[in-house]
């Protein structure tokens, strides 16, 4: 598949996913809203770096999230359904995709996770999918900062996120499903520039077996 | 003294990581400006007095490395700082980002300590 036929496919995605990162940054009422959310967290971790009595609050709050995550992983247990994709395309010198899934709850976690516990308010969406974004763009960078040779230079694309199942990846070369405190996270690579990483899997699964 | 500090990276989530990070090392009283591109670091750089500026490569508009090429040809701003703060970092780009300018580079996901660290270059 060449790099357009990727893109084009990428921008076919977004459309179909719902609501993709993208979007969310060229609407100005969303963007707003990010940044404001943005704001928010500034001002509290500074109140509580200053001292403030957060403690009743935070100790509250994290009663809140134990019974929640107890209540999440019944919910885990049971087959959650994958809810939020995060993709980045590959670019140089190898060509392919690499997409993360999560469940929405989970990205949720994850997201409250770094922007630390706003005192029980819901998460915006739009936070949870930069987050995503984010994190996917960092798992990419280091991927490939082992995978290649460490003078080889190389160049990821901007990420996309998106409600519902993940994308098809073309030539899907790895799959792998891990499980988080019984959370499920499925990462996949591929490409066609991924084929000879899939013949190397291939020789280490044997060697493993 | 580090008094204002401009933050260029297109993720709300990273910038405010990026933030945090230097405030705990040691930059809590500092002023920071945020742009999601180059293209907006570069208005910000231009319209405030910046003693700072930390950037992602991999941003929509004027990318990382455009932004640190303009800054360094400007007479204005060459002698600005620039940290820059990657997902896509190796020892060949390391080495070309040093040589146009950059005062360190930093790989995602980024510390404090790295921060602290990437500071104390600046300070010798």
């Amino acid at each position: 598949m060449t790099m357009e036929n990727m893109a084009f496919e990428q921008a076919e995605l977004m459309e179909e996913g719902g609501a993709a990162l993208n979007e969310y940054k060229d609407d100005a009422t969303s963007s707003r809203d990010l940044q404001d959310y943005y704001e928010q967290v500034i001002a509290k971790n500074s109140a509580v770096s200053e001292g403030d009595d957060e403690t009743t609050d935070s100790d509250q709050c994290a009663e809140n999230k134990e019974e929640e995550a107890e209540a999440d992983t019944g919910s885990a247990e049971e087959g959650e359904d994958t809810a939020l994709w995060a993709s980045i395309l590959i670019m140089k010198p190898l060509r392919g995709e690499m997409v993360l899934a999560f469940s929405s709850a989970y990205a949720k976690q994850l997201t409250e996770t770094i922007y630390g516990d706003m005192g029980g308010g819901e998460t915006p969406d739009i936070a949870v999918h930069d987050a995503i974004a984010e994190i996917i763009n960092t798992i990419a960078g280091r991927f490939l900062e082992r995978l290649l040779p460490s003078d080889r230079e190389f160049e990821l694309g901007l990420p996309n996120t998106g409600w519902s199942d993940p994308p098809d990846v073309e030539n899907e070369v790895i799959r792998l499903d891990f499980n988080l405190g019984g959370r499920t996270v499925t990462a996949i690579v591929g490409g066609e520039d991924f084929d000879s990483l899939e013949q190397k899997i291939g020789e280490i699964q044997e060697k493993v077996s | 003294m580090i008094q204002t500090v401009i933050i260029a990276d297109d993720s709300v989530t990273a910038r405010m990581i990026i933030r945090r990070c230097l405030e705990i090392a040691g930059l809590s009283d500092a002023k920071f400006l945020d742009a999601r591109d180059g293209t907006e670091a570069l208005e910000l750089a231009k319209e405030n007095q910046i003693d700072l500026l930390v950037t992602d490569l991999n941003m929509p508009k004027m990318n990382g490395r455009s932004l640190l090429k303009h800054i360094k040809s400007s007479p204005r701003l060459s002698e600005l700082p620039v940290l820059v703060i990657t997902s896509a970092s190796n020892p060949a780009k390391e080495n070309e980002l040093l040589n146009m300018g950059a005062f360190a580079i930093l790989g995602k996901p980024i510390s404090p300590a790295d921060v602290a660290e990437a500071l104390e270059k600046l300070n010798k």
